[in-house]
């Protein structure tokens, strides 16, 4: 998936970069940072990553120098407007820069506006046919839109954790979209507060996307020309994408066994 | 002179209802549909209905068209159906565009595979004039222009070589199961939510079981045995869909799609139940046109009429998705929208027909 200007690759490794610094010092000490190139300043809001759970497929794959295979998939994971924002390039460059001998394979099969139970179906399709170590799965907005029924999303959530749980694949998740009129609606706030509640209790990684969007908008409002409201989604995949970034290599490096090697960075 | 009520015309008008409700996501309603408890869904019917009323058009008067007729209007049909779709999609788009305004909120305008259009209008742009683009419960009419777009030939293999034209579909359906052969999306990476190599097949069991000889001839003679074979497998179906119970995927052999339920390659075991189900409430029509006249003849209506009902409910559907939306309905607005939407598509069928009777009484 090689699409993206040489601009929006530096844009992308500076972030990477960034990202990188903030990950213990054993993980640092093993794999080659490209240099730091801006965007790094940004700190995740509260609620945005709570809490880091291990990928224990992806090490498995990384520590036996397999290919890694991601899926994404969902409503438009960190979507991709404009040739700089690829999501699957950079999640694939960060880990093939920085890791020697690292094969990775980003499957993008995200449909932008997609409901969960749909994608839940489409997943169980894609792992049976790709066998990806990792699933990227952005998922709730417009199932709250739609007014789905919150227990059964619940339960859509939480049965297609268990069964990509059982098939040796690891999940993380992306909540919810930001915008300015929904921060009073109660339905719409109500599937933020279930997806919460449900990766913390089945214990899988969440990135808030909802929380990136918010600190972009409330940053960018208090400037003299304020964003455009259709700007602040855009704006907010690059907080969502360090964040993604971070968490993944969080739970890859900083979280391994003492009896787990690394795969050797690249001279 | 519009046809009588007809079991044809009876099940596609009941399958454009139930894709308008299966087409607003979290309707209340939608639970009442069959495919929450069958593995096929209408669109499966539609399919099957469209290669039946192609053998009909071909066949219809007992005389088999000349090629060169037949080529006429299958093709005049297709471009039909891609300005219908054309439209259509425009429609919605600015539907979609209306609503975001409006409510103000930009997310609507990512609905149903929509984010392309308005963040990438140059390359989404030709991608919609070459159905390379779609959107979502926007799909199915490319997938028919594709079939029409066939249609002259399965019109021919049938002229020509008549029993060859099942063994030629099963095997593009089977090449296409076993090495997972589907049309890309672009600039959307992805690719048909209805892939024609694998639809064709519904199109073209229509089209053969509507004939009066050959598998047609055979499967009218042996109906009864069949109805009582496909009880079983329509149960089996419905156990597994409730239960959720299917062989791990992970360890079932290849080529796997044989062994998934998948909409978008309509496989083997969804491919079954559907026609078990065929099967079995094809004997239902005569008892309906004989106790629910009215019902009968209302959806032979909208039947009759399909592709403007058709283009129409979904354009219901998503205006009924964004009234949702803004009033945050329960589920009396769900009965207003599903009456509401019920009564617009018998208009539509009926400002059709009403039409065709004005333009047949001017000469």
């Amino acid at each position: 998936m090689k699409r993206t200007s040489a601009i929006g690759l530096a844009r992308w490794l500076g972030i990477i970069s960034g990202c990188l610094a903030l990950v213990p010092g054993h993980a640092q000490a093993q794999v080659a940072l490209p240099r730091p190139m801006g965007c790094a300043e940004f700190k995740p809001p509260a609620g945005m990553l709570e809490a880091v759970y291990p990928l224990p497929n992806v090490a498995r794959a990384l520590s036996t120098g397999s290919k890694i295979k991601i899926l994404t998939i969902g409503a438009t994971t960190v979507n991709s407007r404009g040739p700089n924002r690829d999501y699957s390039l950079l999640i694939e460059n960060y880990l093939e820069t920085t890791v020697k001998g690292l094969d990775v394979e980003v499957v993008d099969r995200s449909v932008s506006g997609e409901l969960a139970a749909r994608s839940a179906e489409r997943i169980k399709f894609e792992v049976a046919l790709n066998e990806p170590s990792l699933v990227l799965w952005q998922v709730g907005t417009f199932d709250a839109m739609a007014q789905i029924p919150i227990h059964e999303f619940k339960t859509t959530l939480t049965k297609t954790i268990h069964w990509l749980r059982k098939h040796n694949a690891d999940l993380v998740m992306i909540g919810l979209h930001y915008q300015r009129g929904l921060r009073n609606n109660g339905s719409y706030q109500s599937f933020r507060k279930i997806i919460e509640q449900t990766t913390a209790e089945e214990q899988v990684l969440r990135v808030g996307r909802y929380e990136a969007e918010e600190l972009v908008d409330r940053i960018q409002s208090t400037m003299a020309s304020p964003i455009d409201k259709f700007q602040i989604n855009e704006n907010g995949h690059d907080c969502l994408s360090q964040v993604i970034v971070r968490a993944m290599a969080t739970s890859l490096f900083a979280k391994r066994a003492p009896d787990q090697t690394l795969p050797q960075p690249k001279p | 002179m519009v046809r009588r009520p007809n079991a044809i015309d009876f099940w596609r008008g009941f399958a454009l209802l139930t894709i308008y409700i299966n087409h607003i996501p979290g309707i209340y309603f939608d639970r009442f549909t069959h495919r929450n408890v069958l593995m096929s869904d209408s669109a499966d019917l539609f399919v099957f209905l469209a290669g039946w009323g192609l053998c009909l058009m071909l066949n219809g008067t007992g005389k088999t068209l000349p090629v060169t007729q037949q080529l006429y209007r299958l093709s005049a049909r297709a471009i039909t159906l891609y300005a219908a779709h054309l439209l259509t999609m425009s429609v919605a788009l600015a539907m979609l565009a209306v609503a975001a305004n409006l409510l103000e909120n930009t997310l609507i305008l990512e609905w149903h595979n929509a984010a392309e259009v308005f963040s990438n209008p140059v390359n989404a742009h030709i991608g919609l004039v070459f159905l390379t683009h779609q959107l979502g419960y926007f799909d199915i009419l490319p997938l028919y222009v594709m079939l029409m777009l066939a249609a002259p030939l399965v019109g021919l293999i049938n002229a020509k070589i008549q029993l060859w034209l099942l063994p030629i579909s099963l095997t593009i359906y089977a090449l296409a199961l076993c090495f997972q052969i589907n049309f890309r999306t672009w600039p959307a990476n992805g690719e048909w939510f209805f892939n024609p190599l694998c639809w064709q097949l519904v199109f073209v069991l229509g089209f053969v079981l509507a004939r009066d000889e050959g598998l047609g001839k055979f499967v009218r003679r042996q109906l009864l045995w069949l109805r009582v074979l496909s009880v079983p497998v329509l149960a089996i179906g419905t156990w597994v869909v409730w239960s959720g119970w299917w062989p791990d995927l992970s360890v079932v052999p290849e080529p796997k799609l044989l062994f998934l339920i998948s909409k978008t390659y309509v496989t083997p075991m969804r491919l079954v139940q559907f026609l078990a189900l065929v099967a079995i409430v094809s004997l239902l029509f005569p008892y309906l046109l004989r106790w629910l006249p009215r019902m009968a003849e209302g959806l032979s209506m909208l039947g009759r009429n399909s592709l403007n009902v058709f283009c129409v409910g979904s354009l219901l559907s998503l205006a009924a998705q964004i009234v949702r939306y803004a009033l945050e309905g329960g589920i009396i607005l769900d009965s207003v929208l599903i009456v509401t939407g019920f009564l617009m598509l018998g208009l539509t069928a009926w400002l059709s027909e009403w039409r065709d009777r004005v333009r047949a009484d001017r000469g």
